[in-house]
Parts: C-alpha cells; structure tokens; sequence
C-alpha cells in the first residue's frame, strides 16, 4: 500500500487509539478521549463510520473483547493500529510536523498567516 | 440500565448482523454513563438522539457502499475519457463485431431452417407421428377394414401408448 493520507478526523481517531492501546480502544472510549483532549463534542456515529471506514482501508484491525455489564453483557470492538495504519499515522504526523516547521502556532505571538 | 427499548430495536434493525451487539453495546454503555451525570429523562433524551444519530450513520454507510460492478463500470467509463482515440476504436470495432455476428446468425438460420411463409411461420413445428397406420397395413387382414374404428384411426396415443380408444360404431 503506498502512503494513505488521512484526514483529520481519521487522524484525531488513529492517535487516539494508538493512546488507549488495543484493550481500551472502542468507539466509546475513543470519542471521550478525543472531547476530553480536544475540548470539541464528538458524535459518536461520526467515530464508528469512521473506524469502519480505517478497517476497510486496512489501517486498522478490530475483534471483540470481553462482554461487560455496563454494556448489557455485550462486548466492545476493541481496535488495533495495523502496520500500515502506523506507517499512514507516520506519514501524515511527519507531513504537518514538518509544514509547522518552526511556526509558533501554540504561543500567544502573531503568526505569518495572521499578520499577512 | 439499559438504553430505551425502541433505540435497542431500531439499531438492531437497521445495523450489520455482525456488528449489532457492539452497536447496541456502545449505546447501553453511553446511556450508562449519562444516567451517573444527568437526570433520567434528559440521559434517556440524548441517548434517543444519539440513537437516530447512529442509525442514520449507519444506514448512510451501508446505501453508500459501492458494489464491486458499479466500480468497475466507474472505472471504464473513466478510461474511455481518458482514452479517447481507443474509445473511438473500440466502440465501433464491438458494434461491428456485434452487427456481423448477428446478420451471419441471420443468415445461416434462414438458409438452413426457413421458416414457413406465414405469419409467425417459425412457430409452427412439424409434428412426427411414428405409429401411423394406413389402409395398407390392414391389407393382410381384409376382415378388419369395415370401420374406421376398427382400424385404430379413433385410437388415441401417447408415445405410443393407447390412452383414448374409440368404441366401434355399429354397422
């Protein structure tokens, strides 16, 4: 597979997985993960067909984990990075790392794009 | 607790068989969650809400998924754009093909098996009775040749079996 570039949802959802490891990661904990670390309200159906969608790309493997009571007795999708997912998460983390380059876009000073 | 029964229902509904008790899961889990924080009818609000809110997810991405025929039929149209000097080969080359081995059909047929000159003369068919029987066949037995009865012509039969036998008429 050549280099699969990942939109920023996507990647919000990779990096996101790749936090919580392949025993807690699930569409739910991924969406708290991302509102809790984003600040942004993420709709959970947006986190499934998006991880649908990684699976079907072959970014990502998912399989069933144990069933849980707070879920009914059902258990979660738990989701896992594959090697191409981390070779696509690389690729596209190295393109914005390097486009940020040396801008200072977390501090409280102007930036080219503002002041221009 | 669990999620309210008609959003369990609808998500059984419309989501993959396989991937119904995740679904259904994920959304008992989510109501969990709300009823620690919120009041009961404004967890059981939102957790309705977010039950529509999967379902169309859900719907959108099984009506949007692409057979495999409808990409590949993509995929031609684009390469005959792509392509126009072998689209303007092609295309007449499979029409001729197509034309030339129709009329050569056409033509062996009607050569071969005309049809009759009638309206619809092709649906008529010849029908080969094998157990015919002429006055001739009876020449042997003269005795037999005083009705047409007597002769088996009002002998019905079916390959050959005798389903219809006709009684003989008084003389």
């Amino acid at each position: 597979m050549g280099h699969e570039s990942l939109g920023e949802f996507e990647l919000l959802v990779m990096l996101a997985s790749l936090r919580l490891g392949p025993y807690d990661a699930y569409t739910v904990s991924i969406s708290e993960d991302i509102a809790a670390r984003t600040g942004r309200s993420v709709r959970r159906a947006n986190v499934f067909t998006t991880l649908q969608r990684l699976e079907k790309k072959g970014l990502v493997t998912t399989r069933l984990g144990a069933p849980r009571a707070d879920r009914g007795g059902r258990p979660p999708r738990l989701v896992t990075l594959s090697p191409d997912g981390h070779r696509a998460l690389r690729a596209t983390t190295r393109a914005i790392s390097s486009m940020v380059g040396e801008l200072d876009l977390l501090g409280d000073g102007d930036t080219a794009g503002e002041t221009a | 607790m669990s999620a309210p029964g008609w959003t369990r229902l609808l998500l059984r509904i419309v989501s993959q068989k396989d991937r119904t008790d995740e679904v259904i899961g994920d959304l008992d889990e989510a109501h969990y969650r709300r009823l620690q924080q919120l009041p009961a009818w404004r967890a059981t609000l939102a957790t309705s809400l977010e039950a529509l809110d999967m379902a169309r997810a859900i719907l959108w991405l099984r009506l949007s998924a692409p057979s495999v025929s409808w990409l590949d039929f993509k995929l031609g149209m684009r390469m005959l754009v792509r392509y126009p000097g072998l689209t303007l080969i092609a295309v007449p080359a499979i029409a001729f093909a197509v034309m030339a081995a129709a009329g050569t059909y056409e033509f062996v047929r009607q050569v071969a098996a005309p049809s009759i000159p009638l309206a619809e003369g092709d649906r008529l068919v010849g029908v080969l009775n094998r157990d015919v029987r002429t006055v001739d066949s009876y020449a042997p037995q003269p005795e037999r040749l005083r009705t047409v009865a007597r002769i088996d012509g009002g002998v019905g039969r079916d390959r050959g079996v005798p389903t219809r036998t006709a009684q003989p008429r008084d003389e």
